[in-house]
């Protein structure tokens, strides 16, 4: 299989067979654009958060107020600087703001062969079976779904044909107060940055 | 008539949400198969494509030449691959090892399962650079001129990965397609 086009060979000495299966068409999952189309919103939300906070400082305002109220004003303000201050003092983690506009993707996998229908129930669905179904991917009996989740620690557990409770093998568990064993996921904050 | 390119980078750049949909859609599938073959698979690939898209959308503003948004993309796609490559090469060897568990826990017997899996893991054993190269070019069929442009790399280099990389494959599929 020699041919030249564009003045290029492209003699690889490698089976067509071999050729066919490495240029066959690759698919992504069906939700991948409303993933990302959520991302994408995220992104403008926190963008618009920094843009109006910016803003706020940056904007000219006039107080109109009686002798006595700007004395109590005043009053108000240094009482605020010094108070932020010590707060400062004792908590000084920044953009906590950031941390709730950001959500974080999450992929959940279960690979079972035998499984008819796979579904991921947690806190953040409300534990509805039926909420969040999940799709096989990219190899028979490998299951899974991309979820948007909020910073923060989120229990789940997967369940099979619709009835049968799986804890994920491949993360740590803990029991509720009914001895039920679920497993537990600890979504970090995005990291926020110019690329 | 479709708009174009450019229209589209305009609207994103002005904050058109719309604008970046169209796009998407637009240019959605074109890269998925480069990205599913330099990282092994589909759902390694819908991360890279996440990130890919999510970079353009934040650095919009630095596509030059909105009318070759599409050539610009692409730039973003390489790159990342090679970043989740070199990630993954920082790892203990975890991916190829589960790759192997999960074939054999599902027993996979279909042929042109087996040939993709076998191709697919022979691209794997080739240097990340040779990938890349035997990828674009015979994989994608694009120029080396156009392959030059994307990643950087002299015309002569590519040659002599691609060239490499073929070699390489020969030797690796050898008892795959003469079976």
């Amino acid at each position: 299989m020699s041919d030249m086009r564009d003045g290029e060979t492209r003699d690889t000495g490698l089976d067509e067979r071999v050729l066919k299966a490495m240029r066959a068409p690759e698919v992504l999952a069906p939700d991948f654009e409303s993933r990302l189309m959520a991302q994408a919103r995220a992104e403008i939300a926190r963008r618009q958060a920094t843009t109006a906070r910016r803003n706020w400082w940056v904007t000219g305002r006039v107080f109109v107020a009686s002798p006595l109220a700007a004395f109590a004003m005043a009053a108000g303000i240094a009482l605020a600087a010094a108070a932020s201050t010590l707060v400062v003092t004792r908590r000084p983690e920044p953009a906590i703001i950031a941390k709730h506009d950001t959500v974080e993707f999450v992929r959940f996998v279960l690979v079972d062969s035998s499984a008819r229908t796979v579904s991921v129930v947690g806190d953040f669905n409300g534990w509805k079976r039926d909420e969040t179904p999940l799709n096989v991917a990219s190899k028979p009996g490998v299951w899974s779904v991309s979820l948007p989740l909020s910073p923060g620690r989120h229990e789940y557990a997967f369940i099979v044909d619709g009835k049968r409770w799986v804890v994920d093998p491949a993360s740590i568990a803990a029991s509720d107060e009914f001895g039920t064993e679920s497993s537990v996921l600890l979504v970090a904050p995005a990291s926020i940055g110019a690329l | 008539m479709s708009q174009p390119d450019r229209e589209l980078v305009d609207g994103v750049r002005a904050g058109d949400l719309g604008a970046f949909t169209a796009l998407v859609a637009r240019y959605r599938d074109a890269y998925t198969r480069f990205a599913v073959r330099m990282t092994g698979s589909t759902l390694d690939a819908d991360d890279v494509m996440q990130s890919v898209w999510m970079r353009a959308f934040r650095n919009i503003g630095s596509c030059k030449n909105p009318d070759r948004f599409g050539a610009w993309l692409y730039q973003i796609v390489v790159n990342e691959c090679r970043t989740y490559t070199t990630r993954r090469a920082l790892r203990d060897n975890r991916f190829v090892d589960d790759s192997s568990e999960t074939l054999a826990a599902l027993q996979v017997t279909e042929p042109d399962v087996a040939l993709r899996d076998e191709i697919q893991k022979a691209l794997e054993c080739l240097p990340a650079d040779q990938r890349e190269a035997f990828v674009l070019k015979h994989v994608e069929e694009l120029s080396y001129d156009q392959i030059a442009e994307i990643t950087g790399v002299g015309v002569s280099a590519l040659k002599m990965r691609v060239s490499r990389a073929c070699e390489r494959l020969r030797e690796l599929l050898e008892g795959v397609y003469h079976e």
